[in-house]
């Protein structure tokens, strides 16, 4: 055994030059393995979906739009962000008009006429295709409209709440407290609309100097502007929160992939906490837009 | 063994890395020096314009074996500033039937003019005609030897479920052929004296705009079979009033697509010097898997009457105004008359339009007149039956509507 050790030690690897090169590729490679690079993926949660993309042409269109699947990845990077998401029936969408315009004058309303309701598969609540003039546009549905209802919009706050109808869209201050309503805009001007699940609503409680407090869905108080437009009523197919998915491969259709099985309802960090609710909070206005900045290019 | 190098998280390398992804982007706060320069006459640049100045590629125009497509912008030899509603062979009106009243500026009436309701009436067809009628389905619908591949039926409770691709007969080939056999069997029972002063054409075209209170009206459609006569229909007689409907809040323009690069010329498919050049009757094809609404609904039963109306309504005005006698008011001087039928190979739409006028402004006062009935069908199914032929609710007031509509002159 001493001998083989021996012999061996004294053994020196001769290799042609041709082999050389490619022990030294090979080399090479390993090394450059350690030299990884760096991806900035978004974080899950904030605002942004991974379901999919829909292809928005450049001018409002009732045609439904085609969709393309992400399946929880960032379509910048391309990297996984969103987990449980994949596959599923491909929908087609139908782009909501959320900003429901009106005159600002006093006893000035714009009357719409719902043609048809349909359902939509990118969206729980139902949408109804309206009309008026020569424009059709899609809104969200409420839980009583009917095809041939007239909607009515108006931006005006008159002295006394108005007495509103189901669809009709006003600013929180014309609208009495107790009023339900969906498709609350966040601050006047913002293109971000609240309250669009199927059978929500949030409802008015009370109004202070310029602002009106609205329950949302999650029981939480919010103050809003109170030129804030919103629509009346409750949102339609209210039996979906009831609805039951019936079977894995409904899931599947759905578009989400079999759970981890690591939550568990009833322990640690995901059980049963039981705390009051925060107390009302002013919305705040939009944030300013971010600073353009620069990626100095330093190659470390 | 482990390939790769080890993380030494304590390597200060990794450390500058890591620190650098933070640092690495700044953004820049504005000094003032670049205003203090320009003060002083100093011209100011970015560093990116000074290191990596943009070049315009150089176009290189390249004589080749394809036309270049025409860019649909302004630059278009057919733009137009105002944009029109144009109405097509594939899209239906949203309102319907009424909307398509408001559009033509044409009254309802619930009938057929009272020659062809007593020529229906007093038709005397004989017994072994039905024989023929249910020959003509069985052969058009189910013993013609095309085998194409037919659209994907879908399943709206079961939308993830593939049905079997089904063979057949294509929906184009089987309204051409119902309707050609039917013609075929009319033509016998009428005789040389009516078949030499009626003439068949197959996909004829037809356009013409209009303008409807400032609203630029094009329609551009195609009829899938046009009967042509020797003498034009004459006119209904017979005092007809009646109301356009109310479109509030919509406007009578509305689903009809708005477009900037359309001709505002006209086109009827015969010239007018031939003998057999008035319009007689309009044959035109409903496939559900063309025709549609813009928003991807099922075309309604209004809906489909509103086709019909409409397409007559095209053939007539694009006649009138290659006849060329339209004056100023619009109100033509001798009303035009086509006959409209729409089917889908099963269900058939029976409509009689007389064009009054060419004026579809509210505030006209005449009105152009629209007779139709409620739709028939022909036969409710034709299918194979334990290996034998079927035909289902047979309906031969369909035929003898046709047949009315035929001979009417």
């Amino acid at each position: 055994m001493q001998s083989l050790t021996r012999l061996l030690a004294n053994c020196t690897l001769t290799l042609h030059p041709q082999q050389q090169r490619v022990v030294a590729a090979a080399l090479q490679q390993q090394q450059l393995r350690t030299k990884t690079k760096y991806v900035e993926k978004p974080k899950p949660g904030a605002g942004q979906q991974f379901r999919r993309i829909v292809h928005f042409p450049e001018e409002y269109t009732v045609q439904p739009l085609k969709i393309t699947h992400l399946a929880g990845r960032d379509p910048v990077t391309g990297r996984m962000v969103a987990k449980g998401i994949g596959g599923g029936i491909k929908q087609q969408y139908r782009w909501i008009k959320w900003v429901r315009d009106g005159p600002s004058e006093e006893g000035a309303t714009q009357e719409e006429r719902v043609v048809e309701l349909l359902r939509d598969g990118c969206r729980t609540a139902k949408v109804a295709l309206v009309a008026v003039g020569d424009e059709l546009k899609y809104i969200l549905a409420t839980e009583n409209m009917r095809e041939g209802d007239i909607l009515k919009t108006s931006r005006f706050i008159p002295r006394i709440p108005v007495r509103p109808n189901e669809g009709d869209a006003y600013p929180l201050g014309a609208l009495p407290a107790g009023t339900r309503i969906h498709c609350l805009e966040k601050n006047p001007g913002q293109p971000c609309h609240l309250i669009h699940a199927a059978g929500t609503f949030g409802t008015i409680l009370r109004k202070f100097d310029d602002k009106v407090v609205v329950q949302l869905p999650s029981k939480r108080e919010f103050a809003f502007d109170r030129t804030c437009m919103a629509t009346v009523g409750r949102l339609s197919n209210i039996e979906h929160n009831k609805e039951h998915v019936g079977s894995a491969q409904r899931m599947r259709e759905m578009g989400n992939r079999p759970r981890s099985g690591l939550w568990k309802r009833k322990e640690g960090k995901h059980g049963r906490k039981v705390r009051r609710l925060p107390p009302m909070t002013t919305i705040a206005p939009p944030a300013a837009p971010k600073e353009q900045e620069i990626r100095l290019t330093l190659n470390l | 063994m482990r390939l790769t190098n080890k993380l030494y998280a304590q390597h200060i390398g990794w450390h500058f890395k890591k620190h650098w992804q933070v640092q690495g982007r700044r953004v820049p706060k504005d000094t003032g020096a670049a205003a203090e320069l320009l003060k002083m006459g100093v011209q100011v640049k970015t560093s990116e314009d000074v290191l990596n100045p943009k070049t315009e590629p150089k176009l290189v125009e390249i004589v080749g074996a394809s036309l270049k497509p025409i860019p649909e912008d302004e630059t278009h030899p057919n733009w137009h500033s105002t944009a029109c509603h144009l109405f097509g062979d594939s899209n239906v009106l949203l309102g319907g039937l009424p909307q398509a009243q408001v559009l033509t500026n044409s009254i309802e009436i619930n009938e057929f003019p009272r020659q062809i309701d007593e020529a229906i009436f007093n038709s005397q067809l004989p017994k072994t005609l039905d024989r023929s009628v249910q020959n003509a389905i069985f052969s058009s619908q189910l013993l013609d030897a095309q085998q194409v591949k037919l659209p994907k039926i879908k399943l709206a409770d079961r939308p993830a479920y593939n049905l079997p691709r089904l063979y057949g007969i294509s929906q184009e080939r089987r309204n051409r052929l119902l309707i050609n056999k039917l013609l075929f069997e009319i033509e016998k029972l009428a005789g040389r004296s009516v078949t030499v002063r009626r003439k068949l054409i197959d996909n004829v075209t037809f356009q013409t705009s209009l303008i409807k209170d400032n609203d630029v009206l094009v329609f551009k459609i195609s009829g899938d079979k046009l009967i042509s006569s020797a003498r034009p229909l004459d006119a209904i007689k017979g005092k007809f009033n009646g109301d356009l409907p109310d479109l509030y809040p919509m406007k009578s323009t509305v689903s009809m697509p708005k477009q900037h690069i359309y001709t505002e010329n006209t086109f009827y498919p015969i010239r007018k010097d031939i003998t057999c050049s008035h319009p007689h009757t309009l044959f035109t094809y409903f496939d559900k898997t063309i025709v549609g609404n813009v928003h991807g609904s099922e075309v309604s039963k209004t809906q489909f009457y509103g086709r019909s109306l409409l397409k007559a309504f095209v053939v007539a005005a694009s006649r009138a105004k290659q006849l060329g006698d339209v004056p100023a008011n619009g109100v033509l001087q001798k009303p035009i008359v086509v006959q409209c039928i729409q089917t889908d190979g099963q269900e058939f739409h029976f409509g009689v339009l007389q064009l009054n006028t060419l004026n579809l402004n509210t505030d006209s006062a005449t009105k152009n007149y629209w007779f139709h009935r409620p739709s028939v069908e022909l036969f409710s199914e034709c299918s194979y039956q334990t290996g034998r032929l079927y035909l289902g609710g047979y309906n031969s007031e369909a035929f003898r509507i046709l047949n009315a509509f035929y001979n009417n002159f």
